[in-house]
């Protein structure tokens, strides 16, 4: 009896080692566009709804403060808005994905009309920020996906976190760069560090996010800093406020709505 | 009556009192002291602007909106204009104290502007030829960007994300603002026409009759006591109650990769023109120079009257990307009601450059077919008062040092009629201060004409301090 016991705890704990290292074996061999899945798949939610302090700092340390709010549903709509300062409120960006098309439309009070952007000025700065349009669509509801396809090519640590380390290359040509070095936190798949490349192949921008924060379940970092490694300046979005998985009317996401101040 | 500068006081009392007690409320206001240095007249002058925004939410479907500007321009000369402090009559509306002031109405599938507004209509770069709801006020700093708001019930409604047709009602037609240099210009022309008629047709009868009168002298006369002119701003008003104005526009977008836009419209023109029967006023003259030779005197007067046509207008515009290029395309076909035609058209694209250099570069034609204005100047020898034109626009803007910006426009008047280029710094000395330095250098063959480069302002160097708080 007593051999019958021992002969069961050590078959179940042999199934349970090898179960752990069938894991980790599998996870070690994860491939960059299963670790991208994952990171989507961590950071996905069916909406969110941002506020965000923005702060452009120059090359010779000048600060401008500016608070926008970043609002998605779904993988395919998504809304920038500037809230403050007085200058570029209600300067608002509209994001809208159909069959695979993905469009933009800017509203500039001054202009007092909506205009729908060409697919190149994705690749521009955004309102005299380091973030370009896409970019600042990837703050709002990662998916890299969608617009990346990846290879791992190693692990690294971040400030004592293990890393996987991918090389991503844009899918699309209104992404100006030619490649996004990507640091995948190995315990949770949050994106620690990217470096985008230019077309030159020289390091453009590296896109830090940090002091990550569990808010109803997601884990947000607090501080998502832009530093623009050829111009020495930084944009710094710090978070306010966050909702996820709210009732975000469709309304929201037209030009319609871009209008409302 | 109450006067403006009452109003205005009101409106301010409002503004500042509201905030106190009003919650849902949301005011910002932008200071900004212009100095200008105008080349032609070698003089300073100074703008000082408070422009205030008011909105105040009532409840999720609807808003109230309004938007006072007090204005103090102030040259070398020590000349107060639109200050509102001169007590002018209300029914002056050459200046805007409440440029816009409206409320919206929010409603499942359609919104509703009732009020004072500014309805932008047009994809092209600053020359919109289907934004013909608003008259353009050309004495502003910036016409291209200085639209006159007008009293305006105006629906949208949406038949789903992509179509949506607007309606646009306006209470009272309202005439563009044009500069006083280019109105007398207007003005002497015709004086120099009538006279130039008088004196042929008195210098006929003088030598029919063998008269020893001056046919100078006589010619003089009878343009001083039997003819006037009669200017369109104050015929204006006496037309007002019959001059409501509509406008329709249908919007898809998206449309294979565009957004496009239908609109109607009709009103009136926004520029004066002479309404007066041409010939019969040339008949009138014959009889007053008839009369006033062989009668001694002539009681009989006659006058040409300046008023805005009314007229139609057919549109289109269309927005979105060629490669990588963005593209837009805008055309206007215009006839009044003497069936004189105007077409406005512009083609366009706009590049962003790998180092954020924003470019523009715009073409814009306007061409006039059986204008009667131009048949009577040119039967009278002189030049056409509307001229067809062809402008090169070209736009370019790039950051430096993150948070600065210099800008640069340049207008070409492709007839060779010359050009005008405006270079701009914008520093921006905080979050919410910034100082624009800048220039416009202008080289015009022609002044004579309501030409768009005519109307965009005087060659001038200037500064300008703006905060927003």
């Amino acid at each position: 009896m007593r051999k019958t016991k021992t002969f069961i705890s050590v078959l179940i704990l042999s199934i349970l080692l090898l179960t752990v290292f069938f894991s980790v074996s599998v996870m070690a061999k994860m491939t960059g566009e299963e670790v991208l899945d994952k990171v989507d798949e961590e950071m996905d939610s069916d909406s969110r709804d941002f506020i965000l302090d923005m702060t452009i700092v120059n090359k010779n340390g000048q600060k401008r403060d500016r608070k926008i709010t970043i609002k998605t549903k779904g993988e395919n709509k998504g809304l920038v808005k500037f809230l403050e300062p007085g200058d570029v409120k209600n300067t608002a960006l509209l994001t809208r994905e159909e069959n695979g098309e993905e469009n933009m439309w800017l509203y500039l009070p001054s202009i007092g009309n909506v205009n729908k952007i060409a697919s190149h000025s994705k690749s521009g700065n955004f309102m005299g920020t380091d973030f370009t349009y896409n970019d600042i669509d990837m703050v709002g509801g990662s998916n890299y996906k969608k617009d990346y396809e990846s290879e791992l090519i190693g692990e690294e640590k971040i400030n004592g976190d293990l890393c996987y380390k991918l090389s991503a290359v844009p899918t699309k040509d209104s992404i100006n760069y030619s490649e996004m070095k990507m640091w995948v936190r190995k315990d949770d798949f949050m994106p620690l560090k990217l470096k985008f490349y230019d077309k030159d192949g020289k390091l453009h921008k590296i896109m830090t996010n940090k002091n990550y924060r569990n808010i109803d379940s997601h884990l947000t970092p607090e501080t998502i800093i832009m530093k623009d490694e050829q111009k020495g300046s930084k944009t710094i979005l710090e978070l306010e406020e966050v909702q996820y998985n709210i009732e975000l009317a469709n309304r929201i996401f037209t030009t319609r709505y871009l209008t409302r101040n | 009556m109450l006067k403006k500068s009452t109003i205005v006081l009101m409106i301010l009392f409002l503004v500042f009192t509201l905030p106190v007690s009003v919650k849902g409320y949301q005011f910002d206001s932008v200071f900004s002291q212009k100095v200008n240095y105008l080349n032609d007249e070698e003089i300073y002058e100074g703008i000082t602007e408070l422009n205030m925004e008011f909105t105040k939410d009532f409840g999720m479907n609807k808003k109230l909106y309004l938007n006072p500007v007090l204005k103090l321009k102030l040259s070398e000369n020590i000349k107060f204009e639109d200050t509102g402090l001169n007590e002018k009559p209300f029914e002056d509306n050459d200046y805007d104290y409440l440029k816009e002031g409206y409320m919206d109405f929010y409603l499942k599938d359609a919104d509703i502007r009732v009020g004072k507004q500014i309805v932008d209509w047009g994809s092209a770069y600053e020359l919109n030829p289907t934004d013909v709801i608003n008259p353009t006020d050309f004495t502003a700093e910036d016409p291209t960007s200085s639209e006159l708001g007008v009293q305006a019930i105006k629906t949208d409604y949406y038949f789903n994300f992509n179509t949506s047709l607007s309606g646009v009602l306006v209470a009272k037609h309202r005439p563009s603002l044009i500069p006083n240099t280019i109105e007398n210009m207007i003005n002497d022309t015709t004086e120099k026409m009538i006279y130039e008629e008088i004196y042929t047709n008195v210098s006929e009868v003088v030598k029919k009759e063998g008269l020893p009168i001056n046919p100078e002298k006589k010619s003089k006369k009878i343009l001083a006591n039997n003819f006037s002119i009669n200017k369109a701003k104050d015929r204006e008003i006496l037309d007002s109650s019959d001059s409501p104005e509509v406008g329709l526009k249908l919007t898809r977008r998206n449309y294979k990769g565009f957004d496009i836009a239908l609109n109607y419209f009709k009103g009136y023109e926004d520029l004066p023109l002479i309404v007066s029967d041409y010939e019969e006023v040339k008949a009138e003259l014959a009889q007053i120079v008839v009369d006033t030779i062989t009668n001694k005197s002539s009681t009989q007067k006659t006058s040409i009257d300046f008023g805005y046509k009314e007229t139609q207008a057919l549109g289109f515009s269309g927005r979105g990307s060629l490669k990588s290029i963005g593209a837009w395309a805008e055309i206007n076909y215009n006839i009044n009601e003497d069936e004189e035609k105007k077409i406005d058209a512009v083609i366009g694209g706009d590049y962003t450059f790998e180092n954020n250099l924003y470019t523009v570069a715009q073409v814009f034609h306007r061409s006039y077919k059986d204008y009667k204005i131009n048949d009577i100047l040119e039967n009278s020898g002189k030049d056409k008062l509307l001229k067809d034109q062809t402008y090169l626009i070209l736009h370019g803007d790039i950051p430096f040092r993150s948070i600065h910006t210099i800008n640069t426009d340049l207008i070409v008047d492709l007839g060779g009629n010359g050009y005008m280029l405006n270079p701009e710094v914008e520093l921006s000395l905080g979050t919410d201060y910034s100082l624009d330095l800048g220039a416009v250098i202008m080289d015009q063959e022609n002044t004579n004409d309501f030409s768009t480069l005519n109307m965009l302002g005087n060659e001038k160097a200037y500064a300008e301090f703006t905060w927003n708080f």
